[in-house]
């Protein structure tokens, strides 16, 4: 008697050649517990300075409602920061390039975004290695599809080496069942881990996000980092990271959507408030919140059907985000084990005056690769 | 073709000039003893002259040989001096992590050999090219050590920087590793003088 053929094996006949927008998607995690984590958030204590009730990093993006504000706030031609993220990120990826260029790399996308930068990196890996396995993971199955849009249908990578996985990878468990999956998928080969579009600064702890990331590299394994920069760290420069933020009415639909989708709060823009403050001395930190300025107490009905009392004065931090100093980086790096491979910044270059804010593309790898930091002495005696 | 030919040319010229000499010095003295033959004189003449002629040629090319063996003695003393520098003691492994002036290396001989003109154009053509890679090493290396030394004597050099300047230096893929080994090969290739 012949053994059953399983039904994944048979999947890539049968997708072949078909023109419907199938999207294969391995979900890792039951939906129903991620919206009771949503709803918990938005119970939290009552704060004037959004650290009470908050809406996570990966909630920003869950759901339709706010992928399609995502994909509208991309779009705006007044995002200027988005479209300057993109050019430098192409020029820094190509600083980058030549550390992976003889690894033979699979592909890992923590927080796939626009499936833009991704697609970059694609066409790159897969010239070297044409059987390489691309993983896009997301908390959002939307986002994904989304992402892969770009990155995979627009830059003909093929379908039948993709493998989304829908997850929350700011879990420690998920991440780790992540990678054992991944290795039983590629055994030792290397894997390059992206967390691009500044990710890693949406979380408010993101030294133990950069930990748990860290902790599933084997030493054939790297990371490649980018984050936003700053090369000032006072009041105004505060400021100025919060107002850029401001600038943009489709950033602002974007940041407002989560609540707008899973709440029944009447949102509006007025309400909401863009706070830039100095982290630890070494980082800017920009909170994005709505708060309850009217005279009144306002009742939120939550997707459970229950409601929350908002005090007046009360906050939802809907959005957080950082710009980096070196020290802060270098603090991070060191705090994680990491090693940079190779590191790249530079400044926006679209205002006329002289602008702090900048982005830092960083390929990393485990203190167990045994690369060392590269110093000046190395380049030095660089070959 | 060419590249043997010129390696050769100067013992061709010489056994031809000296066996010239020879047989017009024998045909000198068969003349002596049997002087009837009048064809004798012009033949010992013609070969004198042909004889001093080619002799010209044997001065100008043993004088070429001096002058090259000369320069590759020169350069090969230069090569050895330059693997006793870099074999010096600051160069070490086990030397400790401080401060110090680095010996530079040397290429006033090979600077010197390759504007000479002692060097065949076609013999030591393969010589040449080493040579001029070798002068660019020397030049680079000696320019990383520049900058080495202004590092770690400007203030604010910490003894974890100039741990890293002498593990850099030490690192299997350093440019302080490839000068030893292009060194070590150009020793190898060196033509006995």
């Amino acid at each position: 008697m012949t053994e059953p053929v399983h039904v994944v094996r048979r999947l890539e006949k049968a997708l072949a050649d078909d023109d419907f927008a199938w999207t294969f998607v391995l979900v890792g995690e039951d939906q129903t517990d991620k919206l009771a984590t949503l709803t918990g958030d938005l119970r939290g204590p009552v704060s004037e300075t959004g650290d009470g009730k908050e809406i996570t990093s990966g909630f920003a993006y869950w759901g339709i409602g706010p992928t399609i504000a995502w994909a509208n706030a991309t779009n705006d031609p007044f995002y200027l920061v988005m479209k300057a993220g993109t050019e430098s990120f192409q020029r820094h990826w190509r600083k980058v390039k030549p550390h992976v260029d003889k690894g033979g790399f699979h592909f890992v996308s923590l927080g796939i975004g626009t499936g833009v930068k991704d697609r970059t990196i694609l066409e790159d890996l897969r010239r070297r290695n044409p059987d390489m396995f691309y993983i896009p993971v997301d908390m959002s199955s939307e986002m994904l599809r989304l992402g892969a849009q770009e990155s995979v249908r627009s830059g003909h990578f093929p379908i039948t080496q993709v493998l989304p996985v829908q997850i929350d990878f700011s879990i420690r468990d998920n991440m780790s069942e992540l990678a054992q999956m991944l290795g039983r998928l590629i055994g030792d080969e290397p894997l390059l881990y992206s967390l691009t579009g500044n990710t890693l600064a949406n979380f408010d702890d993101d030294e133990d996000l950069l930990q748990l990331i860290t902790d599933v590299l084997r030493p054939q394994d790297r990371l490649l980092l980018e984050v936003a920069s700053t090369t000032r760290l006072d009041e105004e420069a505060a400021f100025a990271a919060a107002d850029e933020y401001h600038q943009t009415r489709a950033f602002t639909e974007f940041v407002t959507s989560a609540l707008r989708y899973n709440t029944d709060l009447k949102v509006d823009n007025e309400r909401i408030k863009f706070v830039g403050e100095i982290e630890d001395e070494d980082a800017l930190l920009v909170k994005v919140l709505w708060q309850n300025d009217t005279r009144e107490v306002i009742r939120m009905g939550l997707p459970d059907h229950t409601e929350v009392v908002l005090p007046i004065g009360d906050t939802i931090r809907l959005y957080t985000t950082r710009k980096y100093s070196t020290a802060r980086l270098k603090r991070l790096t060191t705090a994680c084990k990491l090693t940079p491979v190779e590191a790249m910044q530079s400044q926006f270059r679209y205002q006329r005056r002289p602008n702090p804010f900048g982005l830092e593309l960083l390929l990393l790898a485990p203190a167990s690769s045994g690369e060392r930091d590269r110093t000046l002495a190395d380049d030095i005696w660089a070959r | 073709m060419r590249a043997r030919w010129a390696k050769h040319r100067r013992t061709v010229v010489t056994a031809l000039s000296y066996g010239m000499l020879g047989l017009a010095f024998t045909l000198g003295v068969i003349w002596f003893f049997w002087p009837e033959n009048s064809r004798w004189e012009p033949a010992v003449n013609s070969l004198t002259l042909v004889a001093g002629l080619t002799g010209i040629f044997v001065e100008r090319l043993t004088a070429e040989a001096e002058r090259r063996t000369e320069v590759l003695r020169a350069v090969g003393d230069e090569l050895r001096e330059n693997t006793r520098l870099l074999n010096d003691e600051r160069f070490s492994p086990q030397a400790p992590s401080t401060r110090q002036i680095y010996p530079r290396l040397v290429v006033s001989a090979v600077d010197l050999a390759l504007v000479s003109g002692a060097l065949g154009l076609h013999r030591d053509a393969e010589l040449v090219g080493q040579l001029h890679r070798w002068r660019d090493t020397v030049n680079l290396f000696n320019r990383r050590l520049d900058l080495t030394e202004i590092s770690t004597f400007s203030e604010t050099a910490s003894e974890a920087e100039l741990a890293a300047f002498h593990r850099a230096l030490h690192r299997p893929d350093s440019f302080f590793t490839s000068t030893c080994e292009q060194l070590k090969t150009l020793l190898a290739r060196m033509p006995t003088p």
